[in-house]
Formats: C-alpha cells, sequence, structure tokens
C-alpha cells in the first residue's frame, strides 16, 4: 500500500511537472518602432515620436513584436496593450496589433485609438480586444498613427506587451 | 502490487524521456534597419508595412535585421531557419545570409539563401537556410540582406523570418 502511495504521488508531480508552462510576455519598446522617412522619426526613453514640424502630418510608425511559441502547440494570446503619449490637443494615437501570415497576409487586426492630450498628457495604455482562443502562431506587429508635434510638444509610441497562455 | 508499481515507473520514465517540444521564434520585416557607410547621400530608401521592409529606390539596398532571443542555461540548438520574400527584380535576387554573431561583433557561423528568378508581380517565395545539426542557439542573431532596385515600381520585399530550436 505504502508503495503505492509513493508510486502515485511520484507520478503526480511528474504529470504536474508535465503541464503546460506559464504565461509568457513579450515586451517591444517603441524604439524598435520605424517609418518610412528617416527624418520623421526620434527615439528617446519614451520610445518613438514624430519629429516632423508643428503643421505637418501624421506619421504611420510600424513596430515588430516578436514572440516566441511551442510548435505544434495551442499557444494562444491572453493579452495585449500598447502605451502610448498623446500630447495634441485635437488629434489621436492609433494603433493596430496585427497577426499576419508568413507571406505577410494578414490574420487577425484589432484597432485602439487614444483620448486627445494636452502638453500634459501622461502614458494611456490602450488594450486590444483579443477574442478568447486567438492563437499565437504567426508572426506579430504594430502599427501606430502618431500625429505631428502639436505646438512644439511630441506624441509618443511607447512600447507594446503581448501576453500568450505558455 | 509489484505490477502496479512497475507500471508506474515505466511510465514515469517515458513522460522523462518525452523531447520538450520545439520552439518558434518569429520575426517581422519591420524590425529590418539600412545598411550604409557614413556620409553616403543618399540613404537608402526603405519603406515598411504588412509585407515586411521593402527598397523604394532602383539602387539595391542592404539591410540587417535583428533576430531578439533569449537563450536558456540548458541550452538549445538550432533546428532550421526560413524566410519569406518578395523577388520583384528580373535583374537581382534576394541575397540574405542568417549570422549568429558573439558579443564581440564577430561572425560565428553563417548560413546563406538566395532567391530564385523573381520580377514584378511575383508572388512570394520560401527561402530556407541549410542549417547545420547542432548549432547551438546561443549569441546573437542577425539577418543580414541585399534586397534588389524597384523594377518599373515592384518593390521587393523580405517579410518575414522564422528559427526554430529544439
Amino acid at each position: 500500500m505504502r508503495s503505492t502511495a509513493i508510486a502515485t504521488t511520484a507520478l503526480a508531480l511528474l504529470l504536474l511537472s508535465a503541464a503546460p508552462g506559464e504565461a509568457r510576455v513579450f515586451m517591444a519598446h517603441g524604439n524598435a518602432c520605424q517609418t518610412d522617412a528617416l527624418v520623421a522619426i526620434g527615439y528617446d526613453l519614451a520610445g518613438a515620436y514624430n519629429s516632423r514640424d508643428a503643421g505637418s502630418v501624421a506619421r504611420t510608425f510600424e513596430c515588430p513584436l516578436n514572440i516566441t511559441y511551442q510548435e505544434g502547440s495551442l499557444t494562444t494570446i491572453v493579452q495585449a496593450n500598447t502605451v502610448v503619449v498623446n500630447h495634441h490637443r485635437t488629434q489621436t494615437v492609433s494603433c493596430t496589433l496585427e497577426n499576419v501570415d508568413f507571406d505577410g497576409g494578414v490574420l487577425f487586426s484589432n484597432t485602439v485609438i487614444s483620448a486627445v492630450g494636452d502638453p500634459h498628457s501622461t502614458p494611456q495604455r490602450l488594450f486590444y480586444t483579443i477574442p478568447a482562443g486567438t492563437l499565437a502562431p504567426g508572426v506579430w506587429r504594430v502599427h501606430c498613427f502618431v500625429p505631428p508635434p502639436d505646438n512644439g510638444v511630441q506624441s509618443f509610441v511607447t512600447g507594446s506587451m503581448l501576453m500568450t497562455s505558455e | 502490487m509489484k505490477r502496479i508499481t512497475v507500471t508506474i515507473i515505466a511510465l514515469s520514465a517515458a513522460l522523462l524521456s518525452t523531447p520538450a517540444l520545439a520552439r518558434t521564434w518569429t520575426f517581422h520585416g519591420t524590425a529590418c534597419q539600412p545598411v550604409f557607410p557614413a556620409g553616403i547621400v543618399p540613404v537608402p530608401d526603405l519603406g515598411y508595412s504588412q509585407f515586411g521592409v521593402h527598397n523604394n529606390s532602383t539602387n539595391p539596398a542592404t539591410i540587417e535585421c535583428p533576430l531578439g532571443t533569449y537563450s536558456p542555461l540548458s541550452g538549445r540548438t538550432l533546428l532550421h531557419a526560413q524566410m519569406s520574400v518578395y523577388d520583384r527584380s528580373t535583374t537581382a535576387d534576394v541575397a540574405c545570409e542568417l549570422r549568429n554573431v558573439n558579443s564581440a561583433g564577430g561572425i560565428v557561423r553563417s548560413f546563406s539563401a538566395i532567391s530564385q528568378g523573381g520580377g514584378p508581380g511575383t508572388i512570394s517565395q520560401i527561402l530556407d537556410f541549410e542549417v547545420e545539426p547542432g548549432t547551438p542557439f546561443l549569441g546573437f542573431w542577425v539577418l543580414h540582406c541585399t534586397l534588389p532596385g524597384s523594377e518599373g515600381g515592384a518593390l521587393s520585399h523580405v517579410t518575414t523570418t522564422v528559427l526554430v530550436t529544439d
């Protein structure tokens, strides 16, 4: 009886240790973002900002969000968000999270929009709507539409976070 | 009783010997940066989209793409590496080198791949790197590519890269 109990306990411990891993969080600082015109983007600790002069147009920033997952598993996306700082008084920062296939075709897309800001605005964390069961495989990216400086104050994409189930 | 114990021990041993699932690492072409000597004017004219990085210029462009990874102390090995590109040139190819770089910036090993054919309107190509068995998944990984110049407005792209480790 005792040996059975010990063996059963050992098996239970093994099964537990073989259970799927904990959630993983992938972070991408805004300094990884790029844009078509090299002169229109600047970087500092707060991330990437539109460095065009006041009165110019908003720019699209392309931000890779690289992840890893187990092959053949059913790894899902648990949560994703992007932090922005919007200092523009009339325009918003909008960001789209996309999952693309190997050839660049869009598999999943969700857009979030900031509130309009002011020169003293604090960071806003914008949460994407992720349907339950959204699978992680594919290549993830974020692209944001960032307003130009407003009265000399720049708006930022500070970074993005994506959490997977393992 | 003895039979139960033996069965449980055998099952436990089987669980212990089950190989871990392979892990996939995904990278989008929006992480790629232009490479050019200081003082070169004009600088490479790259653009970014869901299809990764593309070359807007009629001149070829050299790019480098950091492939951010982490290495657990147990040590993984690289099993497989491939990428997706669009070669829209009839006269040049998308040529890439997957480089494993040490902390001093030296290339430890590299694997090459090149597109075939190509031209305006052609679909994506998957390029496989011939990875040596047992390649340690350590140090830094960088993708170094040459993108053909645009041809009749058709753009060549480096879209995605996938590394598979054990």
